[in-house]
């Protein structure tokens, strides 16, 4: 008779129960460490050190080529550690989807068990900071162990893992070498002191002058608000009006009709209850608007006004009054010019979404002083340096193929 | 058009889902069926574009907007994978989850007529929130599978050809998660010169695509079934939370996807 012998734990070939057992041994590893010397400090990898790492994976990979027989490289590209390996992954972040994350700044009510075990900064705690390594070794080591061929399967299978490998390569390594300042320049001024992510002051070789800043507002909106709750009504279902200078009929509103009488868009006060309008900064939406009821009928402009600018409202009886929405940006444009130590010069209209190029830099529209809005006396920009960013992007790109050929081909992707 | 006049095209769609969902199942009205069901699509799509054209911005921007897609998408789904796999059932689920989504929508539009901010007035706004969109439909109806092969195996049933389904609409769903993931990678890099920086909704989608994979690789290694399609749930329930639950998670307050 067959006598079909029991597998025991830590035999070879090993299975999910040894993977598990020590993938979550090295996350307990993670959280000791983490306790006893704090968090992984990803400055570490500032260039060279990010190379010789590098380095010293990519030689780890080329050994698990070479000895592939070898049962621990066995191991390390089996499907059982890609597995507890996702699982791991997946639980750490859930904890950071969990985890309120700081940066640094930390109230001493907040300081527990969690806080020592790096839940707070659960992406450079070492827990994380192992499981990522061993995702890169376990990963790049399965793809070069795949025999190459003109298959579709392979053809997936590279895209998607050499994707994922060269994203998680070159953004993990590479985070340290990534620079990102705020640099806040007056209208008219030309500035090139930043301040770094510790509101450190660091001069850059890079200038920029605020030629012009402007900022373009939506139309705002009407709504009825409770002057002692200053809740808007319906209660738990806010509406609003939105003023349309087309539409200038009545119209029935949380039980009142309400009409728009006459707007202005860059609207300054004329004398005690009345707008014209001046196209300068300080100037702010306004509106005339009629109220009807059976018993009232009354007309009255309406503003939020700005920091210079009271705002107006029209108060249909005590309780109720017609305000006028805050004025909500559109776009915001500065108009700059860089100049390079090198000497170069560009002119440039920077708005969000189209970030300019100077040599190494990007500049992003930042912000600008929200109180004062139209007629903040800044804007402010990021300037990002990135080397590794034109590869990581070519990860991005071959993830990207990857899962356009798993939309087209489904489950016969296999075939 | 706006809102208010929802009501007057989700009822007729409505009414022809359910009635192709009961139809279906008797050979004698396959082609009303299939009639019925396209014609309940065309109408909800045909609110769908007058309502873009009349809020003049792309109606992408409030949690209802997505349900709005997310109802049409399902359906859409649901017809063509009834087409290629001929499961009667995927139409009838689809629809019912379809009509959740639209019910939910007259009760709680959550709709505010919101002005663009300047950071989504972006090329990538539209096939990102479309393809995450996309693969959340698709997604949800591989978990309707899921439960009902669930029931096969508890019954000792070999359902091969609902397997394949599944696994069908997992590839193609997760591909469309990825594409959508790797959009707002290139958009974030764009608005805000880092392509991924672990904002709460990120996170939550990056450990939602690591438990598909999960199953995927659980799947590829033929594990005991049932413990994947375990795996398919619990990622539809962190799928969840990535698109509706963020706004309530104390840990996401200051998460710039909040909306």
């Amino acid at each position: 008779m067959m006598r079909r012998e029991k597998r025991k734990i830590w035999q070879l070939p090993w299975s999910y129960k040894e993977s598990l057992i020590i993938v979550f041994g090295i996350i307990i590893v993670g959280f000791s460490l983490q306790t006893i010397i704090g968090g992984f400090n990803f400055y570490l990898l500032i260039y060279p050190f990010n190379l010789y790492l590098g380095i010293i994976i990519l030689i780890f990979i080329l050994l698990s080529l070479i000895f592939q027989k070898n049962a621990f490289f066995k191991w390390l590209t089996s499907l059982h550690l890609s597995t507890s390996l996702l699982i791991a992954i997946t639980l750490l972040s859930l904890i950071l989807g969990l985890t309120k994350q700081d940066n640094g700044a930390i109230n001493s009510e907040d300081v527990n068990i969690f806080y020592h075990l790096g839940f707070n900064q659960m992406t450079s705690s070492w827990a994380f900071v192992f499981i990522y390594f061993l995702i890169l070794l376990s990963l790049g080591a399965i793809i070069a162990k795949r025999k190459p061929s003109f298959t579709k399967k392979y053809t997936i299978f590279l895209l998607n893992h050499l994707g994922l490998w060269i994203i998680l390569f070159f953004a993990g390594l590479g985070y340290a070498d990534t620079k990102r300042y705020i640099m806040y320049v007056n209208v008219g001024e030309i500035e090139w002191r930043v301040f770094d992510k510790e509101n450190r002051v660091q001069e850059l070789p890079i200038a920029i002058q605020l030629n012009k800043f402007t900022i373009e507002e939506y139309i705002p909106k009407l709504a009825i608000v409770n002057k002692k709750t200053s809740e808007i009504l319906p209660k738990d279902k806010p509406e609003y009006f939105q003023i349309d200078t087309n539409n200038k009929k009545e119209i029935s509103f949380n039980g009142y009709k309400i009409k728009l009488i006459d707007y202005i868009h860059n609207a300054v006060r004329s004398s005690d209850s009345t707008f014209k309008e001046v196209p300068m900064k300080a100037s702010t939406p306004a509106a005339f608007v009629q109220v009807k009821t059976q018993k009232i009928d009354k007309t009255k402009w309406v503003s939020a006004g700005n920091s210079i600018q009271f705002p107006m409202v029209l108060d249909i009886d005590s309780s109720l009054a017609i305000v006028m929405t805050p004025a909500e940006p559109k776009s915001f444009i500065s108009n700059i010019e860089v100049y390079t130590k090198e000497g170069t010069n560009v002119k440039a209209e920077l708005r969000v979404n189209h970030p300019l190029k100077v040599g190494k830099w990007k500049i992003y529209q930042y912000g600008y002083d929200n109180n004062m809005g139209k007629m903040s006396s800044y804007s402010s920009f990021e300037l990002v340096y990135d080397p590794w960013l034109n590869i990581v992007y070519v990860g991005i790109a071959l993830l990207g193929l990857g899962s356009l050929l798993l939309i087209i081909f489904g489950i016969n992707y296999k075939k | 058009m706006n809102w208010e006049y929802f009501i007057w095209f989700a009822i007729p769609s409505i009414i022809c889902w359910i009635g192709a969902s009961v139809l279906v199942y008797n050979t004698k009205f396959k082609l009303l069926s299939n009639l019925l069901f396209i014609l309940g699509i065309s109408i909800f799509l045909l609110f769908i574009i007058l309502f873009w054209s009349s809020i003049q911005r792309p109606p992408f921007r409030t949690i209802g907007e997505t349900r709005l897609w997310y109802s049409f998408f399902i359906t859409t789904t649901g017809y063509i994978t009834y087409r290629i796999w001929k499961y009667k059932w995927i139409l009838s689920y689809t629809s019912l989850v379809a009509v959740v989504f639209i019910i939910i929508n007259l009760l709680k539009p959550e709709i505010h007529s919101t002005n663009l901010m300047p950071a989504l007035q972006s090329y990538w706004f539209i096939p990102h929130v479309t393809s995450y969109i996309l693969s959340y439909s698709m997604l949800g109806a591989a978990t309707i599978a899921s439960f009902i092969l669930l029931r096969h195996v508890e019954k000792n049933e070999n359902e091969k050809k609902l397997e394949d389904l599944i696994d069908n609409l997992v590839y193609v769903g997760f591909g469309f998660l990825l594409l959508g993931m790797l959009m707002g990678c290139m958009w974030a890099k764009e608005a805000w010169g880092n392509y991924w920086s672990w904002d709460p909704k990120e996170t939550w989608a990056f450990l939602t695509s690591t438990t598909y994979l999960i199953y995927i690789h659980t799947r590829i290694h033929k594990l005991n079934i049932k413990i994947s399609l375990w795996i398919l749930i619990i990622a539809i329930i962190f799928l969840s939370i990535t698109w509706l639950g963020i706004n309530y998670l104390p840990s996401a307050q200051d998460s710039i996807h909040v909306y």
